[in-house]
């Protein structure tokens, strides 16, 4: 079927030509105009500077994805691109006392549900009520959604993509002290379905960064509501920030597609050592801002509008930890990917941003 | 107007595909090649760090397909798939109703996140989780998008209607 489906598509667009002959001499115009522009638009002049002077920094409205490296996978059509396996990344989880466990992250089994595991299932055999972990879903079928827990991994990568895609990200605290992030949509959604009444089916998508997990939850408003009610972590103690050692570049993304990237050791150990020295953990328990909003029955908001400050490994080229900060002075703070929680001093991020040649 | 090294023969030699690409995101030419437009601009400011040792062409599909799914992202969120696809302008009986035509029409129909997932998948051939990589979501999220924009297109007339009707996926 998909090769019919690649056939109608290929079909679609053989007939498709450019209506523009010779398009170089158009965008060399406005690649140069786009230039000029950000050369002269107030603080993108001095990162226009500091491009001309090192070659090193850039500052571009692209977060870092759009900069792969020779070895990204192409989006071409897949006789471009043989050999691709299908795999899912999975997790290591296990199965015990009503719980899925994975990386300090417990998930409640509702009663009577299933748990399906290692499998690849067309997404319409899934049965209803189950709890799956490392499962490939194939696409297609045209049965309704049904209650469902879906244990993925989570990667840094995501948050740089769901700040730039989506605006700012959110923070949850769990009771242990472990976070939850919900990108703008999320953070949306989860208030809409608290302020409507009645039971409806929903779908609730919380990024667990610290176990590497991204849960989506989908049922009854109620049957979210008890899943995410018993979502416990293991205790985890209050500590400075863990940060990679090195990276081959640093990125910030603010929101509303402004991102600062930097690939100038010199500027990432700058940025990495501002991280380090923040000395004043977040206490367990502790939310920094008073009069948290009530999220779902049981979270609380921790922080709404960060930002998102990741690194990129130096070897394979992926994000290797994202760190969130808050965007506003009053009771900031950030949180690593990685572990960790602080108090920020004032002024923190607009360092940041100077240092990656924002500001 | 002095271009940098290598850059016209890259847009020269990849252009008409880059423009069936983009058509296929969007379910129109003249956006397909706006979108194309747009991403090689980018891909020009960016030629210093991808030529010799990059890969333009993937970089440029790349930026494409993200600005594809930011054009749905205001609509990106929860709603309940529909049952029937959003009421279509009436058919002209006299007009041909040749498949392209009517793929692109299907595939214009479709919410920009949904089409965006469904191109991805069936015909760029990439896996679930490379789209979510490419697209900063989750799996979870891809596959919603995929069984949702194959529910809708099942609801509709057409070739891609039938295709997806008749074998079992």
């Amino acid at each position: 079927m998909t090769e019919k489906i690649r056939a109608l598509l290929d079909e679609a667009v053989a007939g498709v030509g450019p209506r523009d002959p010779d398009p170089v001499p158009d965008l060399l115009r406005r690649g140069r105009a786009r230039r000029r522009h950000l050369a002269v638009a107030g603080a993108a002049g001095a990162v226009a500077v500091a491009v001309l002077a090192t070659g090193a920094i850039v500052a571009t409205n692209r977060s870092m994805p759009d900069n792969p490296p020779a070895s990204q996978p192409s989006t071409s059509p897949s006789s471009e691109v043989k050999g691709q396996k299908e795999e899912p990344v999975r997790i290591e989880a296990t199965v015990a006392g009503g719980f899925v466990r994975t990386g300090g992250l417990a998930v409640p089994i509702p009663q009577g549900w299933q748990v399906i595991q290692d499998k690849r299932l067309d997404r319409c055999d899934i049965p209803a009520d189950s709890v799956l972990i490392n499962v490939m879903q194939l696409p297609g079928g045209s049965c309704n959604l049904y209650p469902q827990i879906s244990v993925d991994r989570w990667g840094p990568h995501a948050l740089p993509a769901m700040v730039s895609e989506l605006g700012t990200v959110s923070e949850v605290i769990l009771p242990a002290g472990q976070p939850v992030w919900l990108d703008i949509n999320e953070l949306g959604h989860m208030r809409s379905v608290r302020k409507k009444a009645g039971n409806r089916f929903t779908v609730a998508q919380p990024s667990m960064p610290w176990a590497n997990v991204g849960l989506t939850v989908q049922g009854q408003k109620s049957q979210i509501d008890a899943v995410l009610r018993g979502i416990s972590a293991d205790p985890v103690t209050p500590a400075r920030l863990t940060l990679p050692r090195t990276s081959a570049a640093v990125q910030l993304n603010l929101g509303d597609d402004k991102q600062l990237t930097s690939t100038d050791q010199a500027v990432i150990e700058q940025v990495l050592g501002l991280l380090s020295a923040l000395g004043q953990p977040v206490r367990t328990g502790e939310l920094p801002c008073a009069g948290a909003e009530q999220v779902t029955d049981t979270w609380r908001l921790a922080g709404t509008e960060m930002a998102g400050l990741t690194f990129t490994d130096a070897k394979v080229h992926t994000a290797s930890a994202t760190v969130a900060i808050s965007t506003g002075d009053s009771c900031a703070f950030a949180t690593s990917s990685l572990g960790g929680r602080v108090h920020l001093p004032a002024g923190f991020l607009a360092r940041v941003e100077q240092l990656l040649g924002g500001r | 107007m002095t271009a940098p090294d290598g850059f016209p023969a890259f847009v020269h030699g990849r252009y008409a595909a880059l423009v069936r690409h983009g058509t296929l995101l969007t379910g129109d030419h003249g956006h397909g090649e706006d979108l194309a437009q747009e991403a090689l601009v980018k891909t020009y400011r960016a030629w210093s760090r991808l030529h010799p040792g990059g890969d333009p062409d993937a970089y440029t599909r790349r930026v494409m397909v993200r600005a594809a799914w930011r054009a749905g992202r205001r609509l990106w969120r929860r709603e309940v798939p529909t049952e029937v696809l959003p009421e279509q302008p009436a058919e002209d009986p006299y007009e041909p109703r040749d498949t392209a035509r009517l793929v692109l029409g299907a595939l214009r129909a479709l919410p920009a996140q949904q089409r965006v997932v469904l191109v991805l998948r069936y015909w760029a051939g990439s896996s679930e989780q490379e789209i979510a990589a490419m697209l900063g979501c989750s799996a979870g999220t891809v596959k919603s998008r995929a069984s949702r924009a194959i529910a809708a297109l099942r609801q509709a007339d057409g070739p891609l209607a039938e295709a997806f009707e008749k074998s079992p996926i």
